[in-house]
């Protein structure tokens, strides 16, 4: 896996903490060095500061994604920004932790994103339809009517997951399990903030809402 | 360039353009006129001249008569007769106007002067003959030296209206100014004094000076509010900087110790080693949550108005609940919605830290004295004017008389057991301020907290005061 950061105190502990528990380390210390790391060999999971001198964690994310690359990436994001918009997330990461963060629970994630990217397998190619909604496992597009909606990868997955069960309520930690792989319970608001992106995509235009908030519970499809 | 001279300049240039003005209209007009009277004395010329007795005359005599009735000696100048053959008879001194000539009026430039001619034909030709024309003509000279004259006079006029105007003007501009240099003098009372309590006087002067007074002192009383915030604003961060520092120490110096007892006794049985690991590790996350509260509260108070944004308040609540939740595992939080509100104007971060925080306080000092788990009820409700967010525990409650105090900053609960950094009701507070609304504290029964925040459903806030 790679961690990078531009202070070298964080990376040597957090590199340290990460080795202990049984990943294989590399380091870059800044956005820069980490594409050139990635373009040498394609670690399996990225850690990644979004506060950079060089090249923010943004722009890095953009820039893999834009080359295809879908290593999952873990955002470290800075503490003072809007926590329902994590600057990241929207250029593609999967998972956002905000600084101080606690190490086992990095771990856990990274564990749960590995285990995931590794079973992540080409969809069955059916389509799913709900209402004007198409979503195609196979070529991981989705359209709403004649709209192609362009999501990143863990947006789509979001929208198979809730799409496949269309009229029956998700909670959270279901959404955690099905679309990251976190089987466990975390401290995070990440459904939310993709659930807010996802409506914010399928909902341009004026079109009514399709993902609904069911108090208390959790978030359903129904068209 | 002066007030006085702007007004005198510009009452100067209106009264050029004035002048000019009349002046080309008064040209033109008299220079038709003019021209109609010589126009009118040539047709009468060529009038005479084809009366058939005049005629044979001309041809006979090779003269043309000069004086006619109602002729001006000083424009007429003469006849002149065109034959088919190109043959012509004409006056003494008749000008050198070249042939062909134009049939009609024209204007001709000959002999040095300036001509105006008429040219006829002669309506029964004698001897059956070819086309015979006549032709009449008049020096200009008279007109163009009239129009010089009243040219003349037109321009001296025109400098004197001139004078006149700047002078006027100007005298005008003094009388203008007097109020505003009285203005002046008040305004260099403030500055010279550098009190910001003087207020320059509004009501001596004429309505656009009075004006200004107003504005000059509404600026004044900004600038001395300012000041005055800015003051405040000082002498507070003076003593919560203090505060900060205590607070900061207290949890390093615990950090630093334990570090060294570590350092120096590597042989520590495990036991030990690990409880002071622990106290590390505890006292760490008290300086974390200390740094974060003050970096919400110094965020909160520069909180700018683009952060509020219109917000479905069910579903923010909704989602900072179900995240508390698992945060706090061992406690059982529960959202009652009793009345949806309408989308509100709201810091959505700001009212994620309030609720974060009452809810935090609540499972750590909420939990019932028996040691059971606490169970914390986050209701959300509205009315016609207010939204309320309360958040009810079955802790200990808060003693009536500690009720004000626990919203300042670094003040902790009287008999107060569990650590925290003293900060979070003081966000609250800050909080409900933003959003224009207020907190209260109420016993719900014998034990118990509810605390409730209110604000106004349209906002209220996004530029209200700052918290002190």
């Amino acid at each position: 896996m790679l961690v990078v950061d531009d202070d070298p105190a964080i990376v040597m502990s957090l590199a340290r903490g990460l080795r202990v528990e049984g990943f294989a380390v590399r380091s870059a210390s800044g956005g820069v060095a980490a594409l050139r790391e990635v373009e040498l060999r394609s670690p399996d999971v990225i850690v990644l500061d979004i506060n950079m001198p060089d090249l923010d964690g943004v722009s890095v994310t953009r820039t893999l994604r834009a080359n295809g690359e879908d290593v999952p990436i873990c955002v470290l994001s800075a503490n003072d920004e809007v926590s329902h918009r994590v600057a990241g997330l929207e250029a593609g990461a999967d998972d956002y932790m905000v600084k101080p963060f606690a190490l086992p629970e990095l771990v856990a994630r990274l564990h749960a994103l590995l285990r995931r990217a590794g079973a992540v397998a080409a969809g069955d190619g059916e389509l799913i339809e709900s209402g004007d909604l198409v979503v195609d496992p196979a070529r991981r597009i989705a359209r709403r009517g004649e709209r192609e909606i362009e999501l990143t990868r863990r947006e789509f997955d979001l929208l198979e997951v809730l799409t496949r069960n269309d009229g029956i309520v998700l909670s959270r930690s279901q959404l955690l399990e099905r679309v990251w792989g976190y089987d466990f319970e975390i401290d995070s608001n990440v459904v939310d903030v993709f659930v807010g992106y996802l409506r914010q995509k399928l909902e341009a235009e004026g079109a009514p809402r399709l993902i609904q908030t069911v108090r208390g519970v959790g978030f359903v499809l129904r068209s | 360039m002066s007030l006085r001279s702007r007004v005198a300049l510009s009452s100067m240039i209106s009264t050029i353009a004035v002048v000019v003005l009349l002046g080309v209209i008064l040209l033109t007009l008299v220079e038709r006129a003019q021209r109609d009277d010589l126009d009118e004395a040539l047709q009468r010329q060529v009038g005479i001249a084809v009366a058939p007795a005049t005629f044979l005359r001309l041809v006979k005599g090779n003269r043309i008569p000069q004086e006619q009735r109602g002729f001006r000696q000083d424009l007429f100048v003469g006849t002149r007769v065109i034959s088919a053959d190109g043959l012509y008879f004409e006056s003494v001194d008749y000008p050198a106007i070249p042939l062909p000539v134009e049939m009609g009026f024209s204007t001709e430039s000959a002999n040095g002067g300036q001509w105006r001619v008429l040219t006829k034909e002669l309506p029964r030709p004698p001897n059956n003959g070819g086309p015979v024309l006549l032709q009449a003509t008049a020096s200009m000279a008279g007109i163009e030296s009239r129009l010089t004259g009243l040219f003349r006079l037109l321009l001296g006029l025109g400098a004197f209206a001139v004078g006149a105007a700047g002078l006027i003007g100007w005298l005008l501009g003094t009388v203008a100014i007097r109020p505003l240099a009285g203005l002046r003098r008040e305004a260099e009372r403030v500055s010279e004094t550098a009190d910001l309590s003087v207020r320059v006087p509004m009501d001596q002067g004429p309505s656009e000076v009075d004006e200004l007074a107003q504005s000059l002192n509404a600026m004044l009383e900004r600038i001395e509010e300012g000041a005055t915030q800015t003051q405040a604003a000082l002498d507070g961060s003076r003593g919560f900087t203090g505060n900060v520092a205590h607070e900061l120490r207290t949890p390093l110096t615990s950090i630093q110790t334990n570090l060294e007892v570590l350092a120096a006794n590597p042989e520590l049985p495990v036991k030990e080693r690990n409880a002071i690991v622990g106290d590390v590790m505890s006292q760490q996350y008290r300086l974390l949550d200390a740094l974060e509260a003050l970096r919400l509260l110094a965020r909160g108070e520069l909180a700018a108005a683009d952060l509020f944004e219109s917000t479905d308040l069910g579903e923010l609540v909704d989602g900072t609940v179900a995240q508390l939740q698992t945060r706090f595992p061992e406690a059982t939080i529960t959202l009652d919605v009793r009345r949806e509100p309408p989308a509100v104007r709201v810091w959505p971060e700001g009212l994620r830290v309030l609720l974060d925080n009452l809810v935090r306080n609540a499972v750590t000092h909420g939990a019932p004295s028996d040691g059971g788990a606490a169970t914390v009820v986050v209701s959300l409700d509205h009315d016609e004017i207010e939204w309320s967010l309360a958040v009810t525990d079955r802790g200990t409650g808060i003693p009536p008389i500690d009720r004000e105090r626990v919203f300042g900053r670094f003040i902790r609960g009287s008999g107060t057991q569990v650590s925290g950094s003293g900060l979070g009701l003081a966000l609250v507070a800050q909080q409900a301020e933003l959003h224009g609304g207020r907190v209260v504290i109420d016993d719900v029964s014998s034990d118990g907290t509810r605390i409730m925040v209110r604000a106004p459903l349209d906002g209220g806030a996004g530029n209200s005061e700052l918290t002190g």
